[in-house]
């Protein structure tokens, strides 16, 4: 048996007992109750808007500024934007909670802001190994598959995205564990291949 | 075009259904969702090319409204999913064993699997109802399997 066969029969124990009683008066009946319902709905989300403007203030001094949406390994995330943290849930359903610290000779350290984290991220160029041995490259919302360029020792890449480029070297030691580095220009780059 | 509703309720109840439960996990929710898209049907001017072009707008709306729900204060849950899961019939142990499983994939990997093994929509298909890119798309798919693949083993065949 496919999985396709095995999940149709699987989900198949869900039926609808829906009662949709089809007479036009029912149906028209239902229309103004759902009408009365959405009015409720809307006074209520107006209550949460207007609760929720006061978290935004309080938050100003110490929490959530806004949430965005941002290609985070390849899927268009929402990501919460605080003061000096950004929040989002992975690809796998997990919390992650980022920061940052800046170090700068002159000045010291200091945490990075929210919107530097993002912005960092933003850029961040991640590579993954699939289980079925496939080395993908992410940056922005575009996806590689560097397999061949990585097994012909071709790890220096220029990536081209719609709103941005980035030049990428990979590290692979001989377990496959693979750092990354990444260049606004190509000044170090002698050959690199074209990732559009 | 447009078919009657009555006779669509016949048609794609238990798909709406189907698509919403994997979707809110509650059996209460998932019935708003098939009314409110029936509703929605019924009370919209819009005209269809053809009958593929209903089922997908029906799909498409039902997951809104079931995405909505869940993230909303309107969230039902009169029985737990462990109780309701009590309440179903399946065929197989392994028929369940499936269910179950899929259920604890995280929402985003659920709708893209249950749309592909249950609706047998393509990946360029998901990607419109989902309004997400096909890479997008395929890369939820080949997580989703992997996860099925980790859980149920020889139960669920290898499709990378």
């Amino acid at each position: 048996m496919s999985n396709k066969e095995k999940y149709k029969k699987a989900f198949s124990v869900l039926n609808s007992s829906c009662d949709f009683t089809l007479e036009e008066k029912r149906m028209n009946r239902i229309k103004r109750e759902n009408t009365h319902r959405n009015l409720l709905v809307a006074a209520a989300v107006m209550f949460v808007v207007l609760a929720g403007s006061g978290t935004a203030y309080a938050a100003d001094i110490g929490g959530i500024r806004e949430t965005v949406q941002m290609w985070i390994h390849g899927e268009q995330t929402d990501v919460t934007i605080n003061d000096e943290s950004i929040e989002y849930v992975d690809g796998d359903g997990n919390k992650q909670v980022e920061t940052g610290v800046s170090v700068d000779p002159e000045n010291g350290e200091r945490p990075l802001t929210g919107e530097e984290i993002a912005e960092e991220k933003v850029n961040e160029v991640d590579v993954d190994k699939t289980d079925d041995g496939k080395m993908i490259l992410y940056f922005h919302d575009k996806q590689f598959d560097i397999t061949d360029n990585i097994a012909n020792n071709n790890c220096k890449f220029h990536v081209v995205a719609d709103d941005g480029e980035i030049y990428v070297e990979l590290d692979i030691d001989s377990n496959g564990d693979f750092s990354i580095t990444t260049y606004p220009r190509a000044e170090l780059f002698t050959n690199y291949v074209e990732l559009k | 075009m447009r078919i009657p509703v009555q006779e669509l309720v016949e048609m794609y109840k238990d798909n709406i259904y189907a698509a919403a439960f994997n979707i809110c996990k509650s059996a209460a929710d998932a019935e708003d969702v098939v009314q409110d898209t029936f509703l929605q049907y019924y009370m919209t001017k819009k005209e269809f090319d053809d009958e593929k072009h209903i089922r997908y707008w029906l799909l498409r709306v039902a997951i809104n409204k079931a995405k909505n729900i869940q993230s909303s204060f309107r969230r039902k849950n009169e029985m737990s999913l462990e109780d309701y899961v009590e309440t179903l019939t399946f065929e197989t142990p392994e028929s369940r064993e499936l269910f179950e499983e899929v259920l604890k994939l995280p929402e985003k990997y659920r709708v893209v699997i249950h749309l592909f093994y249950y609706e047998d929509y393509s990946v360029k298909e998901i990607a419109k109802i989902l309004r997400v890119t096909e890479s997008s798309v395929k890369v939820r798919l080949s997580r989703g399997r992997a996860k099925l693949k980790d859980a149920l083993k020889e139960e669920w065949e290898d499709e990378q």
